[in-house]
């Protein structure tokens, strides 16, 4: 019985990992974080009550969401850490440099655009335009209205197209 | 004409009113269409790159799995034990052979040999009992 339940779990997760993985890497960026942000979540949702699990109406969705605010604690608390240390904006600064170097075509310019984007509108890319969600799952997974979804996709979908034109004829 | 859709389904997707339908139509249409207008390359690069990125898959490196207890560890365990102790048995089972003679000469010897050593144990108890003496002048001392 038990062996069946979590085989079945096992099942599930499998396929789910992946979209953890990519909304954990969309919100924190660097991919070793990524990897073990989604181990993490993997094993919270491992050791939660069967029966509890069970009863997700959607388990995606909750991984999801699970998967999200735990990104954000994490930004949270990096966040602190860094600006008490007070050389954000140099790290930031060299960052991007060495991003530059390695952008080579018009899709990493994209992903550029994206990695520099605030988390909301991140968040919100990844989950209609990567993972092609409906807008009633992406308002319960960031807990905000279907219309307020709508209203910062547009924006971010203009956004994005406003930043890689001037990035083209800049010609950086 | 196929430009005049695609141009009203891109005015939709900028107000965000776009059905899920709709943009797996358009993310179609920019992705497969070589020659497309200058305005609209920039959506096969967006585009592109969503699709890309829909495919990237958490890394295969296994999580490390605790050692399992199995039962034939248990078994290897066992028999472990029980060579060393055979091994360990062995040189007493030479020893029974010798002679009961030879037992009664090193016994004697060994009792010789334990009486000489309690002998001048005791010598050195009677020095100890100066110690006591001492104690007793630091004693007075501290006080």
């Amino acid at each position: 019985m038990q062996l069946t339940a979590d085989q079945q779990f096992l099942d599930q997760i499998q396929s789910m990992r992946d979209k953890i993985f990519r909304i954990t890497k969309r919100i924190l960026i660097s991919r070793e974080e990524a990897e073990d942000a989604t181990q993490d979540v993997i094993v919270k949702l491992w050791q939660m009550d069967p029966e509890k699990r069970n009863s997700f109406k959607s388990l995606e969705a909750y991984s999801m969401t699970m998967a999200k605010n735990y990104c954000l604690d994490r930004l949270k608390s990096k966040q602190a850490q860094v600006s008490s240390l007070n050389d954000h904006i140099s790290s930031e600064k060299s960052r991007s440099l060495q991003k530059q170097v390695e952008v080579t075509n018009d899709l990493d310019w994209v992903a550029k655009i994206i990695d520099r984007l605030p988390e909301k509108e991140r968040m919100i890319i990844q989950l209609r335009e990567i993972e092609q969600y409906d807008f009633d799952q992406i308002s319960k997974i960031l807990g905000i209205p279907e219309v307020t979804v709508r209203v910062y996709l547009s924006r971010v979908r203009k956004k994005i197209k406003k930043q890689f034109l001037e990035i083209q004829s800049h010609g950086i | 004409m196929e430009s005049k859709r695609i141009s009203e389904l891109l005015k939709k997707y900028e107000a965000g009113e776009t059905s899920l339908q709709e943009e797996a139509s358009l993310r179609y249409y920019f992705v497969n269409t070589k020659k497309l207008p200058s305005a609209w390359k920039p959506y096969s690069s967006f585009f592109g790159y969503y699709s890309t990125a829909k495919k990237e898959a958490y890394p295969k490196k296994q999580i490390k799995k605790p050692v399992v207890f199995q039962s034939w560890m248990a078994a290897a365990a066992m028999i472990a034990i029980i060579i060393t102790i055979f091994l360990g048995t062995k040189p007493e089972k030479n020893n029974s052979e010798l002679s009961n003679a030879n037992v009664n000469l090193a016994f004697e010897q060994f009792q010789s040999n334990i009486k000489l050593l309690s002998n001048h144990l005791n010598r050195g108890t009677q020095q100890l009992a100066y110690l006591d003496y001492w104690n007793e002048t630091t004693q007075k001392l501290i006080k």
